[in-house]
């Protein structure tokens, strides 16, 4: 346990300097900021005032200082604290995500369990065949095709933005379909497995309602690998959310960022993408302590 | 009998449909622009959204229709298939190298040297691939060598990890204690034993990366960050069509389902080839 | 919401008052968004294509910033739907016969949003300002630092000192000399001005989401345009799909900025017209004469290059017919553009071709053409690679580089030129009739976004800021388009139009050539 948090943490180390990197690497963000009447002078004031004059291992430990404080710096661009940003965004991006993986769950875990006790061999053709499909479709095009279907040829849900219950409808599933599928083919080989161990045997043999026992003992010992996968999954998820949300125009912050990356904001890209690594990376720590709880053999 | 013993039973044949696909592809790659019926980028300024063949408006001359400056669809599509392939093959094949190659280094290695390996491995696997994407992209530019370079920084990190393992549960093995023994030197064991051994996961595991690639990619170009004219992406090509959508469906809905009936010949041939060299391990 | 009063059995019994005023409930959670739900009588939802980036008049960034400013401030002067100049908060002005001096007399009983009185302080204030090192105005170079000084005759009359004679001042001042109270900002300071500004517009400030949309209200105590809507809702839609969705369910009454497309395609809808106003935008490529390339030195070259493109059916393709085919870059309207040209551009590609091997075009080496992706600038991608084609073929060679717009704009604004690129392309939405500024900043050595250099038309373009009266002014405009398109100094594409889409029940005519939505005067009946 304790190893694990240790690894954690260096992981964590790792993931700002390469943050740190990555921003700088995006350029110099001073042409961008002032305007174009800017003297030279005004460029000097600009990067004394945000101490990008420094050499590049001194901005790194103030950065350092600053990010173990939850200091991101403010926004070049909107002179308002970088997680004011991130914090704004992260509403919309987590409740999208939240449903796509909700929404994934309840379709991949239906669809597996229905392919894998199902002995109709064109359900589970059909099935697979939703799988394949849905971890090959990449997102943005499954969202342009929901809007073209959905908001312009039948105008029954609005094509972006962000506000009512409607709005979510077509993000939601757009995101939700590559996970749906990946979870619906880890669902179906596991339970498949899980139906032909011996336990369920024998519960057969006992004469045990087949409904049970799909439900009660074949999906419990399928679900360790797919809740591990969830956390994976998530990582995921959020990456999709960030095309996703360029299509539908949601306020979240798939568009802080790359706006960010645009306009070379680096504080908001450095608080943004390392909140969002925090937080998957805590994820997949929580998973991996829930599965040790869960299952002894795991706890190295 | 379930579907999955089904498949088990007929796993000696590779799934056809895939196969030929993949195979077709690769052929249209390599001849790339000689196989297109007009020039990539030439603008029939006459015909600008030409709808396909089989609507109203549509001609033979364009069978899948024009865009908003009169090029023809069918073409940019075969010019894409090139870009595509190129930018995705050539990033797996260079990531997985550096990949294998840390993983070799790390799981043989042990000690520090892992320790260090698997926590950047890590780091670079806590960020989704697309933020570094944007991130990298930003830095060095767009463009197809920038976006192999791209390709190439997200993805090694899977194979090292792949291969460390591989290697942590080959290491403890007999032959490789008796190799050592023998004497023989550390990278030939690793490459005349353990990497064979290993062959196979990596193999499987770049097959199905070439689908993420291929979407990665055009994900970036949708974005207006990837491929740049006069080179022709599928990615591309759905951006310059989302404005038109309303109007001129075909120039957004053609590259996208060509997109997914790629990937799903990739992913399905990586599929079999998974299934075929460990029946257990049915995902 | 339902009427309550009139369902029978609500009257009857309160569990059916429970049950409508619940299904009311339901029906007031489910509604689209906050902002259109508990609005007030006529509010005008206006669908823009992207946010404001400032809302302090004197730090104007973009150029979408006008469509606040030009509805909550105002300036010595003033547009009518016509683009004609008019009085606004000046009565009159008398200028002395040197050009130097500008007698302004003040409209009496102007009151600022929050009750100060308008006076002649304030225009003194203003400009000082606007040249407040610490304020950092962008644009101070075009009116307010061209003033020497701000002499208070008293409260209702001001002289304006200026530097040298400008012809193209009162223009000017219009979009660049925005007033700014005084006494508020002396008492609240920048910062808080920032957040909540006040002027003397017939609408005023209510609040600001930003990224969202800003709120105004109508101004009751306006000088003479009292706004006949109650509220503005600026609303930012940045999708082009949902913007013009918006239109058709109603759910913006305006938007601007309509894709060229969408225009084309939607006429005759039942529920909304689409509009199209001229504009005082312009596009066209730049050409660097002064990097790598020496063909581009030769003038014969350039002329070759422009012949080489056939501007109308690009323009049809691109802009489906919302835009003019012009040699200048200007538009029909503004000043000088009335020029003639003796040796117009024909498009002739043997031509063409021929010109360039008679000049010795080094047809191996490529053309490197930059431009915007599309988006801020329309059709900017596509102009870009159908320019291409065209030099194409005439066997000029080109590689294309396509710049989202953080770097296209650093690129144009950079200090050092880079060597490399040859042609570039670039769409300037100009504020009023006064080119001038735009020529120069494009044209002149060493200035700005200039990538060209030449010292005849260098000479001409400063002349341009010496002369005394708007007669001079125009012919000399005219020279510099003459000679512009003597020297082939740019390839000139067209003049794009302002694409508004209105709906029915909205009475709303967008003025000419100004590129945002003037407010005051548009009316909404109740559908």
């Amino acid at each position: 346990m304790v190893k694990r948090l240790g690894q954690t943490l260096v992981t964590l180390l790792f993931l700002t300097l390469m943050v740190f990197a990555l921003a700088r690497l995006t350029g110099d963000p001073t042409p961008l900021v002032l305007p174009t009447e800017a003297t030279a002078q005004d460029a000097q004031f600009f990067r004394h005032q945000y101490g990008l004059d420094r050499s590049l291992p001194v901005q790194y430990l103030i950065f350092l200082g600053n990010v173990s404080r939850g200091d991101f710096g403010v926004s070049f661009r909107y002179r308002e604290p970088a997680i004011g940003f991130v914090m704004a965004g992260l509403g919309p991006t987590l409740r999208l995500t939240g449903l796509a993986m909700l929404l994934a769950v309840v379709v991949g875990l239906g669809l597996g369990i229905l392919a894998a006790v199902s002995r109709n061999v064109w359900i589970d053709r059909l099935v697979n065949l939703y799988a394949s499909f849905g971890q090959a479709v990449p997102s943005f095009w499954l969202g342009l095709m929901l809007v073209t279907l959905f908001s312009i040829n039948l105008p029954w849900l609005p094509s972006s933005g962000h506000g009512t219950a409607g709005h979510y409808v077509l993000p939601v599933i757009t995101l939700s379909v590559f996970a749906s599928a990946s979870i619906t083919r880890l669902t179906r080989a596991n339970m498949a497995e899980a139906m032909q161990s011996d336990f369920v045997h024998m519960e057969r043999v006992l004469g045990l309602p087949e409904a049970s026992i799909v439900l009660r003992h074949a999906l419990r010992n399928a679900s360790l690998p797919i809740v591990t996968y969830l956390g994976l999954q998530f990582g995921l998820l959020l990456g999709g959310a960030i095309v996703t949300e360029r299509v539908f125009a949601w306020p979240g912050l798939g568009q802080i960022i790359v706006d960010a990356i645009l306009h070379r904001d680096y504080p908001v890209i450095q608080a943004t993408v390392l909140v969002t690594a925090v937080m998957f990376m805590l994820i997949n720590l929580a998973v991996d302590v829930t599965c040790m709880v869960l299952d002894p053999r795991l706890r190295v | 009998m379930s579907a999955i013993e089904q498949e088990a039973g007929g796993r000696g044949r590779p799934p056809m449909l895939a196969l030929a696909c993949c195979v077709l592809l690769v052929i249209v790659a390599v001849l790339g622009d000689i196989a297109t019926p007009y020039a990539k980028d030439f603008a029939d300024l006459s015909a600008t959204l030409a709808p396909p063949f089989w609507q109203d408006g549509g001609s033979l001359a364009h069978l899948l229709g024009t865009d908003t400056l009169g090029r023809d669809l069918l073409s940019r599509l075969i010019a894409g298939t090139r870009i595509s392939l190129l930018t995705a093959g050539a990033a797996i094949f260079v990531a997985g190298t550096i990949g294998v190659l840390l993983g070799l280094l790390a799981g043989y290695a042990g000690g520090l040297v892992d320790a260090i390996v698997m926590r950047a491995v890590d780091a670079f696997l806590a960020l989704p691939f697309i933020l570094m994407a944007l991130a990298l992209v930003a830095a060095l530019g767009s463009g197809v060598e920038n976006m192999i370079l791209v390709m190439i920084v997200t993805n090694w990190a899977r194979y090292a990890r792949l291969v460390r393992s591989e290697v942590l549960s080959i290491k403890g093995r007999d032959f490789v204690t008796l190799a050592r023994i023998a004497g023989l030197a550390p990278h030939l064991i690793a490459f005349r034993h353990i990497l064979p051994n290993a062959l196979n996961s990596i193999t499987v595991l770049a097959l199905l990366d070439i689908g993420r690639a291929i979407i990665l990619e055009s994900s970036l170009s949708f974005l207006g960050l990837g491929i740049q004219p006069p080179e022709v992406s599928w990615g591309l090509m759905l951006a310059d069509g989302k404005a038109y959508m309303s109007f001129a469906w075909w120039i957004t809905t053609l590259p996208g389902l060509t997109i997914v009936a790629t990937v799903m010949a990739f992913n399905a041939l990586g599929d079999w080839l998974k299934l075929r060299f460990d029946p257990r391990a049915a995902l | 919401m339902l009427r309550v009063s009139e369902s029978w059995w609500a009257r009857r019994t309160l569990f059916g008052h429970g049950v409508t005023w619940a299904i009311a409930a339901l029906v007031a959670v489910g509604s689209p968004t906050s902002v259109a739900q508990a609005q007030p009588k006529s509010t005008l939802t206006v669908a823009l294509g992207a946010d404001l980036v400032s809302v302090d008049p004197h730090k104007l960034v973009s150029g979408i910033d006008h469509s606040f400013f030009a509805n909550v401030f105002e300036s010595l002067f003033a547009n009518d739907a016509r683009g004609n100049l008019v009085p606004a908060l000046a009565e009159s002005v008398s200028v002395s016969a040197d050009g130097l001096v500008h007698d302004f007399k003040l409209r009496p009983n102007v009151k600022w949003h929050n009750g100060d009185a308008f006076t002649a302080d304030d225009v003194r204030f203003s400009w000082q300002r606007s040249i407040d090192p610490e304020i950092k105005n962008p644009r101070a170079s075009v009116v307010a630092a061209k003033i020497r000084d701000v002499e208070i005759v008293d409260p209702l009359r001001v002289r304006l000192h200026l530097k040298q004679p400008d012809a193209s001042l009162h223009e000017n001042m219009v979009t660049y000399f925005y007033l700014a109270p005084k006494k508020l900002i002396e008492r609240v300071g920048n910062d808080e001005f920032g957040k909540a500004p006040v002027g003397t517009g017939p609408f005023r400030f209510v609040e600001r989401k930003p990224r969202e949309f800003t709120r105004l209200a109508a101004f009751e105590g306006h000088w003479g345009r009292v706004p006949k809507v109650a509220e503005v809702v600026l609303k930012v839609v940045v999708d082009d799909q949902t913007r013009m969705a918006q239109i058709q369910t109603g759910e913006s009454d305006i938007v601007t900025s309509v894709p060229l497309v969408f225009g084309s395609r939607m006429q005759g809808a039942r529920d909304f017209t689409i509009i199209r106003v001229p504009s005082f935008g312009n596009a066209f490529m730049v050409i660097n004469n002064r990097g790598n390339n020496p063909d581009l030195k030769k003038p014969d070259v350039r002329r070759a290059l422009n012949m080489a493109i056939n501007r109308e059916t690009l323009a049809k393709a691109l802009t489906f017919g919302f835009a003019t085919v012009h040699e200048s870059p200007c538009t029909p309207g503004m000043i000088g553009c009335d020029v003639k040209f003796t040796d117009p551009y024909k498009y002739d590609p043997a031509a063409a071709r021929a010109l360039l091997t008679k000049a010795g075009f080094d047809f191996n080496r490529p053309i490197k053409v930059v431009g915007p992706a599309t988006g801020r600038v329309t059709q900017g991608k596509e102009t870009v690679e159908g320019v291409a084609q065209f030099l194409n073929a005439v066997g000029v060679k080109t590689t294309i580089e396509i710049l989202e717009y953080g770097t296209w704009a650093t690129t144009a604004f950079a200090k050092e030129k880079n060597p490399e690129i040859d042609v570039y392309l670039l769409a300037a939405p100009d504020a009023n009739r006064d080119s001038g500024p735009r020529q120069l900043r494009t044209l002149k050595t060493g200035e700005a976004m200039s990538f060209y250099s030449d010292a005849s038309l260098d000479q001409e373009l400063t002349k341009l800021g010496t002369m005394p009266t708007l007669t001079a002014y125009e012919e000399q405009s005219r020279k510099v388009f003459r000679l512009i398109h003597d020297q082939s100094a740019m390839i000139p594409l067209w003049a794009y139009d302002s694409v508004y889409a209105v709906r029915s029940n909205v009475k709303y005519e967008p003025f000419r050539y100004i590129t945002w939505p003037i407010l005051w005067y548009a009316e909404k009946a109740p559908k």
